[in-house]
């Protein structure tokens, strides 16, 4: 009997043991599918090789959209992972969540791992940043959009392939010959809400809501319905007479009318050059965004778009221990640099878009450096350091249907902007009630 | 009692349609007991009345229909002594057959179902109940009881009538459409003398393809820059963009959700031509009748079972599954001109995390699908055509 105590004594031990010299697993929920996700996965492998304490995991739980209603019903379950991706129209739900999140500053404190906020890029960190200047979500993918235009399409209507327009007159006065060559469209656009409501305000310094576009608080109002933004609607209505805008779709849908050379010009997220080498059988370039010249002021800089990761709270100590080295990992210049050329996604530091320019990264491939000059064009202003609404699903979806009924002649542009401030804000409202 | 009930006068009609033929004589009961029935030369036959004085339908006894059988056999006359010891099984009034005796039995075999329906529809139904009453942030770390405000909202809000008109519309189109293609399709088919088994395994084969799949085919076919329909369209001088005419994303969403409905209508359809007896279409040939006054007088009245049953079910489809096809075709757009009540719950449950309002419209959705299916039951039982 007391050789069978001190046997299962041994072997509990040993288990105990066991379990303490095994590595810490660290969950990381996120929505990056295909190469995207082969990339995570190689950068937790790198993590995972380079220390024995820690093992991250990610696991991929599809869209954007699926990945944070997974990752709020295991939290509400009491099961979730450690890190989790939310794309940025998320974030003032995380945010809103103070129970739930554990800041990345404050892990970073605790864990005692190295952590300079102004290391980053302030375009970037501004949306994940609290009105106090603290960092709260880790900015992972990031991506802004640019105008991509279709250099042949330029050389065969005479139009200087180098000399891409720069106002929207000079894409008016562009896209006319275009269309007189025989392109059946010269411009379409894809994400409409994040382009032309949401950048086209930081774009122009003017603010798009109320407490700084919501960083500065969640009583926000929409501001969308002045002059400019109805100016900016009705060119875009008329160019469809004429053919020099089409409409290809809510999300990126229009990207297959640049691609197949039906529209020679495309405004998309930055993120999308890699799709646009590997289909588009033409020579294109990429250039920033247009702006109306007669704006004071603009061109201010972008604002971003993409996602960032978010700690979980509730978590063990060790854990979080794990989660703050593999985030220091993810922040190295060489890690950045890398995540940044094989994806097209933005650098989040200044040292990694420094280590790419002298790689020579930007000169072998032209264009790719356009989206870092836009969101650094000039130091960000409270109206084009981001924004940041609640329920942004839902305002995006009222933005693009209400467009979609400007856009098919059902509405005026001064209906439309009402429509969406009036809708927007009866949803920050709802919003801000949960909140509290 | 009622008065003037008890009496064996009043027994259902092919009692009575008998007494004539034979001059039977009934004697009246004695209260509750027995009726006793005799004529001339036959034996004495007990009847079981039960409280109501009408045999065998008060509670608990075999339907009158029952009764009727050894009628017809009988010709006219009273079942021979042969017969007597099976009338002698019939159950009293509250007395259950053999094979219900058994107390645990029954529970047993109604358990699983029980527990299917439980697990599946009552609890989710009551969490929803539960949901729609309080105001929720989306991680639940706190809530607040609202009372009837999230129902209020909904209904306060013009776009929820706007989803409500679409979803009838769209559930009204597909139903009437694969039902209609369906019949066009299976009439000829059940005249084809060779190769119908074939021509139906084909036709069958979109219904084993996931909507979600169908929906992405459509999407391929309809594409307004690459898609062969458009292209077509345009020869024709009609030019297609569904992204933003309402009504050419409705088309988009319905023909794909048609082309998944027609394998299953079809699949009934058959059967159901199969069984109508070729001697009442031989009849109505003989009396005169075309190819189409058959379809209208005879096939389409022998249907009316299986076309009430697939108008339920197509309503069913269109009402709770045509979430996947909308999900990959329009996004419920342009405006919201294809967003159906399901697909606008799914938004604003699931990309908006708005569980309460979410909630407080699935469960509107349950009462505009249950009114509707009432009717249909209703209509169905009226034609006694309910299967």
């Amino acid at each position: 009997m007391k050789r069978h105590i001190a046997w299962m004594a041994g072997l509990v031990l040993s288990v105990a043991l066991g379990a303490q010299t095994a590595p810490v697993e660290v969950s990381f929920w996120h929505a990056m599918g295909g190469k995207l996700g082969e990339k995570v996965q190689a950068m937790a492998d790198q993590f995972n090789a380079g220390q024995n304490r820690f093992k991250v995991v990610p696991v991929y739980k599809g869209s954007y959209a699926e990945t944070m209603t997974a990752g709020i019903a295991a939290f509400r379950a009491g099961t979730a992972p450690a890190i989790m991706q939310v794309f940025e129209v998320g974030t003032a739900t995380m945010m809103g969540a103070g129970g739930a999140i554990k800041p990345v500053y404050q892990l970073m404190e605790e864990n005692k791992v190295a952590f300079d906020p102004a290391a980053y890029l302030p375009a970037v960190t501004g949306y994940y940043t609290d009105s106090k200047g603290k960092m709260l979500s880790f900015p992972f993918n990031s991506s802004t959009p640019v105008l991509y235009y279709n250099k042949d399409a330029f050389r065969k209507t005479g139009l200087d392939p180098e000399k891409p327009p720069r106002t929207w007159k000079e894409m008016e006065a562009c896209g006319r010959k275009l269309v007189a060559a025989g392109y059946k469209a010269a411009y379409t656009s894809t994400w409409m809400s994040w382009i032309h409501l949401e950048n086209f305000s930081a774009w122009h310094d003017v603010p798009s809501g109320t407490l700084g576009n919501g960083i500065d608080g969640i009583r926000t109002e929409l501001q969308l319905d002045t002059p400019l933004h109805r100016r900016h609607l009705a060119m875009l209505n008329d160019w469809q007479k004429d053919n020099l805008f089409v409409y290809g779709g809510r999300t990126s849908q229009a990207g297959a009318l640049f691609a197949n050379g039906d529209a020679a010009m495309i405004t998309d997220s930055s993120a999308g050059y890699a799709s646009y080498k590997a289909n588009a059988k033409f020579d294109f370039g990429v250039t920033m965004m247009p702006y109306h010249d007669d704006v004071k002021g603009a061109p201010r800089n972008s604002i971003i778009g993409g996602a960032s990761l978010w700690v979980f709270q509730k978590q063990k100590p060790e854990v979080y221990r794990g989660v703050a080295e593999f985030f220091a990992f993810l922040s190295r210049p060489e890690i950045q640099a890398d995540w940044h050329q094989s994806t097209g996604y933005l650098p989040i530091t200044t040292a990694a878009f420094d280590l790419t320019r002298s790689q020579g990264f930007y000169d072998k491939m032209p264009g790719t450096d356009v989206a870092i000059r836009e969101i650094t064009l000039n130091k960000p202003t409270v109206n084009s350091r981001g924004v940041r609404y609640g329920n942004m699903v839902q305002i995006r979806d009222i933005v693009d249907g209400e467009l979609e009924a400007l856009f098919a002649g059902k509405q005026t542009p001064e209906q439309a902007l009402k429509a969406i401030v009036d809708k927007g804000n009866q949803e920050l409202r709802k919003f801000e009630r949960t909140a509290r | 009692m009622r008065p003037g009930s008890g009496t064996a006068l009043e027994a259902p009609r092919s009692l009575r349609g008998r007494e004539k033929a034979d001059g039977a004589v009934l004697l009246p009961p004695a209260p509750d007991g027995p009726g006793l029935r005799t004529g001339p030369g036959t034996p004495l036959r007990p009847v079981r009345v039960n409280e109501s004085g009408v045999p065998g339908s008060g509670r608990g006894g075999r339907p009158v229909g029952a009764w009727d059988t050894p009628d017809l056999r009988g010709r006219g006359a009273v079942p021979s002594p042969a017969v007597k010891p099976r009338a002698a099984r019939i159950p009293a009034a509250g007395e259950l057959p053999p094979a219900f005796r058994h107390r645990i039995l029954p529970v047993l075999l109604v358990l699983p179902q029980t527990a299917v329906l439980f697990v599946f529809f009552l609890y989710p139904a009551a969490v929803a109940l539960l949901q729609s009453l309080f105001v929720q942030d989306a991680f639940g770390l706190s809530q607040e009881f609202a009372g009837l405000e999230n129902f209020a909202r909904v209904l306060g809000n013009p776009d929820w009538y706007g989803s409500l008109v679409t979803t009838l519309v769209f559930a009204a189109t597909v139903t009437g459409l694969g039902i209609l293609l369906a019949l066009a399709i299976a009439w000829p088919l059940v005249q084809l003398r060779k190769g119908q088994q074939w021509y139906r395994r084909i036709l069958v084969l979109p219904y084993g393809i996931a909507p979600a799949v169908s929906g992405v085919l459509w999407l391929f076919l309809f594409n307004p820059a690459a898609g062969l329909l458009p292209a077509f369209l345009r020869t024709l001088g009609i030019p297609w963009n569904h992204l933003l005419d309402p009504d050419h994303a409705m088309i988009l969403v319905v023909a794909a959700s048609v082309w998944k409905q027609v394998p299953y209508n079809l699949l009934f359809l058959l059967m159901g031509l199969a069984s109508i007896p070729p001697s009442l279409l031989e009849a109505a040939s003989v009396d005169g009748a075309g190819s189409f006054l058959r379809l209208r007088k005879v096939v389409l009245p022998c249907l009316a079972s299986t076309l009430s049953y697939l108008v339920t079910m197509g309503m069913a489809f269109a009402f709770f599954d045509s979430f996947a096809i909308i999900h990959q075709t329009t996004h419920g757009g342009p405006g919201t001109s294809t967003t159906t009540l399901a697909y606008q719950l799914w938004k604003d449950g699931f990309q908006g995390m708005d569980q309460g309002g979410s909630a407080a419209q699935s469960l509107l959705l349950i009462a505009v699908a249950g009114i509707l299916a009432w009717f249909q039951f209703r209509k169905g039982n009226d034609q006694g055509a309910w299967l």
